[in-house]
């Protein structure tokens, strides 16, 4: 076998100049994703033959698929269009949703551009709302000096009649329209998207794109690990900020090239004599951390990937993740004092802050489990603590959209409910289990917040 | 000799534009339900369907009833349903009801038990209504069992099934009406119309395959005087097309009842017009007193005589 | 596989003696590992609740559990040999097979189901599985497109789709696709659609159970 070279960069879809040694990769060749950052293992297709690339990190690069608003327009984007010498041209952006940002440039820089061919031709610019991003603030006042005719509307006053008239109506202008129409396209998800979600074992993303919305995701990350989104693969805004989404996303490959460390101290192994290859964990992993090991024939943690959230352990049908011991305790003085599990994204930092705002700790009558993600809260552990103890548990975990391990509120949620069903079916401790979700700077709330349960505690 | 196995069946061999109705069996045992019921119906239809268990509820059986029925003078139409009986159950009451005069048999699948409310019931479906068509047609032509064991007297049956214009999507239940014509099917009924374009372009889809000179179609008509069972139909019927203008048309009224016998009327006059429609099939649910009055209102009568066949 | 969802807790409750005073949970590592909802976790928390029930109405009950491999074969159950002599009551949360082959080689043991195994299906995503399989004992998916009528049509129709098929749905519930939409508009990707246009006769239900209860034997390996 030729040397097996690593690259430092792979380039899935559309490939920018860097200084890396990189490696351009389309998604239809893509066939599997194994590994970690720093040692991902890309399979692809070549002539239908698996073909082994090892990279340290990869950005996905897709781009966008333009779907036509008006049949017969042309593409804003176009620099292919018609021209009909006796017909004015009609610049449609906005239509029928507000389009992103960028595409205000676009279309300001196409308008211009067929003024300055045509300098007596009429040019009208129908838009709902004009954007601007660097300098297109001034083409804005170019595009107006040149006698473009700039009509804003709202979508009532808008009406396709043909496909190549537009009929203008507002108070008291009326204008029907016919001339060449260029029109902004929607953008799309690239056709790919939901392929390489799944060879990269992504979420669903935010209206059909690879990103959630997530304040931890932002600007390029994934939940995975050393895999960056750019462009068509993150969602329309992306196209605005492409060069500074760029730069940090080159930037973290750099920092990833000079080290990646591991999230934490602990070890999770798979029990390979238990684990049956059911896929749970791989599944629920939000971080794609988890893969399948062919030589023990069982499912492995890659110690870089891996995020610490514990989804995984809480999860497989057969305990057949393993962690060390020491490692979920619950830390108090008083074991009759109500028991708080909480995450260490959200209510540790809230504490913390209560604490120096007010100088008390607010957690200092509890008795307390920190855990890394509330997605760490199992079923089995929930009954054994009512049982071992008298007093009420709260679960604290992150608000939406914030979860630093992305779905493990939901899925402590799913938990929790199904432990609520349960023990009202069984008549018994219904209201001892309570489950919250905070925010990191909900300091002074959480103060009260807790002072409230613990009253209604004691009735 | 015979020439024909059933009045209705003589009657559109001979051009006639028929007209049936239906008839659903009590949740009791009492004949005299049916035999009221063919009182007032005896003279303005051609025929009658009486249903099988339909939606799944629990009533008189369809053959005891049409018999009953039948003793008081009306021709029947059965049915039979695929959900409630197996293969041999069916075949046994094609023998019967043929034994007992009742030439006529809708062949249907059978709408599913959670219709009704014996939800925990075990389901048949040993015979889709293809399956059933087709073993009701050998056993009539070539007097033969599905099991290929002679019969010593074959039935005398006219067949027929149910057909939707109205179901989505167009190919999938356009496959499944040119089946059952080719498993025999001799006559049509279809769901009720208030669609008129939809049902026209239906018919033409028919024409255009031959289908309306292999098999009798019978419009479904469905007059009502309720535009709250207008809006139920359309909301929650699966398969039913009632346009906004009907239920606006309705709901504009004074005279609910006028402009129900009206409708009907309306629609009963357009597809008296197309090509391959060669009858209707009125179905006044919670109404069925006002089936003489829109026959005559639709010109339909009197009904024609039909001496012995 | 074959899956299954765990009782109802109260039904479950509900079915162990009044008496009860020790209780083995026996879990399975196979497909109702799989299907989430019989294995090790699943007995190791049904154990913590039994617990908390007990505890709270002043029972003394003794709770263990022990997930075997698979309990549909003899050789494993080996391990639950002892559990069970030490234990008044079974409760297997494997599927209706392991349950009753639990049953058989501990005669005179009162072993109770915790689970209702519901149907052969797929993994259609995670957390969801859908039936798939009815065990016909001939499978006929050849003829349809790789899509069977039996188990995917709710009236298992081979010649469908019935009048209640509407835009792909079936008439019994919503989130049920009609299986003859399936079958339809897979056959016509293949370039099928013929074959459905062909009558097919009545199914013979006799390799099903409705010929009688089955088994069968390989006599490559099977010796009398």
């Amino acid at each position: 076998m030729a040397g097996k070279r690593k690259f430092e960069l792979a380039w899935i879809g559309d490939k920018e100049e860097t200084d890396f040694e990189s490696i351009q990769i389309s998604a239809e060749d893509l066939v599997a994703c194994q590994g970690e950052i720093g040692d991902f293992k890309l399979i692809c297709n070549k002539e239908n033959q698996p073909e082994e690339i090892n990279v340290a990190n990869i950005i996905i690069n897709l781009p966008y698929q333009e779907e036509p608003v008006l049949e017969k327009a042309d593409s804003l984007f176009s620099d292919d269009y018609d021209i009909n010498e006796d017909k004015p041209v009609i610049i449609l952006q906005d239509y029928p949703e507000l389009s992103a940002a960028v595409i205000s440039q676009a279309g300001l820089e196409k308008a211009l551009e067929i003024k300055d061919n045509y300098p007596d031709k009429e040019v009208y610019y129908l838009y709902q709302a004009m954007r601007f991003i660097e300098d297109n603030d001034r083409l804005y006042e170019r595009a107006r000096e040149s006698e473009i005719i700039f009509l804003k509307f709202d979508l009532g006053q808008l009406k396709i009649i043909e496909e190549e008239i537009i009929h203008y109506n507002r108070e008291d202008i009326d204008l029907k329209l016919n001339g060449n129409i260029l029109a902004a396209p929607e953008l799309k998800p690239a056709k790919e998207t939901e392929r390489i979600a799944r060879i990269f074992n992504l979420a669903d993303g935010y209206k059909e794109y690879l990103q959630l919305d997530n304040i931890y995701l932002q600007p390029t990350l994934s939940g995975k690990r050393g895999v960056y989104l750019l462009k068509g693969s993150r969602g329309p805004t992306a196209l605005t900020y492409f060069e500074e989404e760029l730069d940090f996303t080159l930037n973290e490959v750099s920092k990833n090239l000079a080290g990646v460390a591991e999230i934490d101290k602990y070890d999770r192994e798979v029990d390979d004599q238990k684990c049956i290859l059911c896929y749970t964990c791989y599944r629920v992993c939000p971080h794609g951390a988890i893969q399948r090991d062919d030589e023990l024939n069982s499912m492995k943690v890659m110690d870089l990937a891996c995020q610490g959230c514990n989804l995984c352990l809480s999860r497989c049908p057969t305990n057949a993740i393993q962690i060390e011991d020491d490692y979920l305790k619950i830390e108090g003085e008083n074991e009759q004092d109500p028991i708080l599990i909480i995450c260490e994204n959200s209510a540790e930092i809230a504490a913390e802050k209560y604490n120096s705002m007010v100088g008390k700790d607010p957690l200092e009558s509890y008795q307390k489990i920190e855990v890394p993600c509330v997605s760490t809260v199992e079923r089995g552990q929930i009954f054994e603590i009512l049982s071992k103890y008298s007093s009420d548990i709260m679960i604290l975990g992150c608000v939406s959209e914030a979860c630093k391990h992305l779905t493990g509120h939901d899925r402590c949620q799913q938990v929790v409910e199904r432990i609520k069903e349960d023990l009202e079916k069984l008549e018994i401790e219904q209201d001892r289990v309570h489950y919250e979700r905070l925010s990191p700077r909900m300091a002074a709330d959480l103060g009260a917040f807790l002072a409230d349960w613990k009253e209604a505690l004691k009735q | 000799m015979a020439d024909y196995i059933s009045k209705l069946q003589k009657l559109l061999e001979e051009g006639e534009f028929v007209v049936c109705s239906e008839m659903g069996p009590p949740i009791g045992a009492d004949p005299d339900f049916i035999r009221e019921k063919a009182d007032f119906l005896r003279g303005y239809v051609d025929a009658v369907n009486i249903t099988d268990n339909q939606t799944a509820i629990v009533r008189m059986s369809s053959i005891a009833a049409a018999k009953i029925a039948a003793d008081e003078g009306l021709e029947m139409i059965i049915q039979a349903t695929g959900r409630d009986r197996n293969r041999i159950g069916i075949q046994s009451d094609l023998l019967g009801a043929s034994a007992l005069g009742l030439r006529n048999v809708l062949c249907l699948t059978g709408d599913h038990q959670c219709f009704g409310m014996d939800e925990g019931a075990k389901n048949v479906f040993d015979l889709d209504s293809v399956s059933m068509l087709r073993a009701a047609r050998r056993m009539v032509d070539d007097g033969v069992l599905l099991n290929g064991k002679d019969m010593d007297v074959p039935p005398k049956l006219f067949l027929g099934g149910a057909a939707n214009p109205f179901a989505d999507p167009f190919e999938l239940h356009m496959m499944k009406v040119e089946k059952k014509i080719e498993a025999g099917m001799e006559f049509i009924q279809t769901q009720a119309i208030y669609n008129l374009e939809k049902f026209d372009k239906w018919m033409e889809e028919m024409r255009k395959r031959g289908l309306h000179e292999k098999c009798y179609i019978m419009a479904g008509i469905l007059p009502t005087k309720s535009v709250k069972a207008l809006r139920m139909m359309k909301k929650y019927v699966a398969g039913m097309d009632v346009p906004d203008y009907t239920i606006e048309r309705m709901d504009k009224a004074e005279d609910k009842k006028e402009e129900g016998v009206q409708m009907a009327v309306d629609i009963i006059k357009h597809v008296r017009k197309i090509e391959g429609v060669r009858g209707i099939h009125l179905m006044p649910v919670a109404w069925e007193e006002i089936t003489p009055r829109v026959v005559e209102e639709a010109g339909l009568y009197p009904r024609p005589e039909v001496s012995e066949i | 596989m074959i899956v299954g969802k765990l009782k109802d807790i109260k039904e479950i409750k509900d079915s162990l003696p009044d008496d009860i005073d020790s209780l083995l949970i026996a879990g399975c590592g196979s497909c109702v590992s799989v299907s989430l909802a019989g294995g090790e976790r699943e007995a190791d928390s049904l154990k913590e609740l039994l617990n908390l029930y007990y505890q709270s109405k002043g029972k003394s009950v003794s709770i263990e559990t022990e997930t075997i491999k698979r309990q549909c074969d003899d050789e494993f159950l080996d391990e639950l040999e002892l559990p069970v002599a030490r234990n008044q009551v079974v409760l297997s949360i494997a599927c209706g097979v392991g349950v009753q082959h639990l049953a058989i080689n501990n005669p005179g043991k009162i072993i109770l189901p915790g689970l209702d195994t519901t149907f052969y299906g797929r993994t259609s995503d995670i957390g969801k599985w859908e039936e798939m399989c009815h065990g016909c004992g001939k499978c006929i998916l050849d003829q349809f497109a790789g899509v069977c009528p039996v188990a995917r049509c709710s009236k298992s129709l081979l010649n469908g789709p019935c009048g209640g098929s509407q835009d792909g749905i079936c008439e019994v519930d919503d989130s049920i696709d009609c299986g003859w939409q399936t079958i339809y508009d897979r056959a016509e990707e293949l370039g099928q659609l013929e074959n459905l246009l062909d009558f097919e006769s009545p199914k013979d239900w006799s390799t099903y159970k409705d010929g009688g209860v089955r088994s069968h034997k390989n006599p490559e390996f099977f010796q009398e």
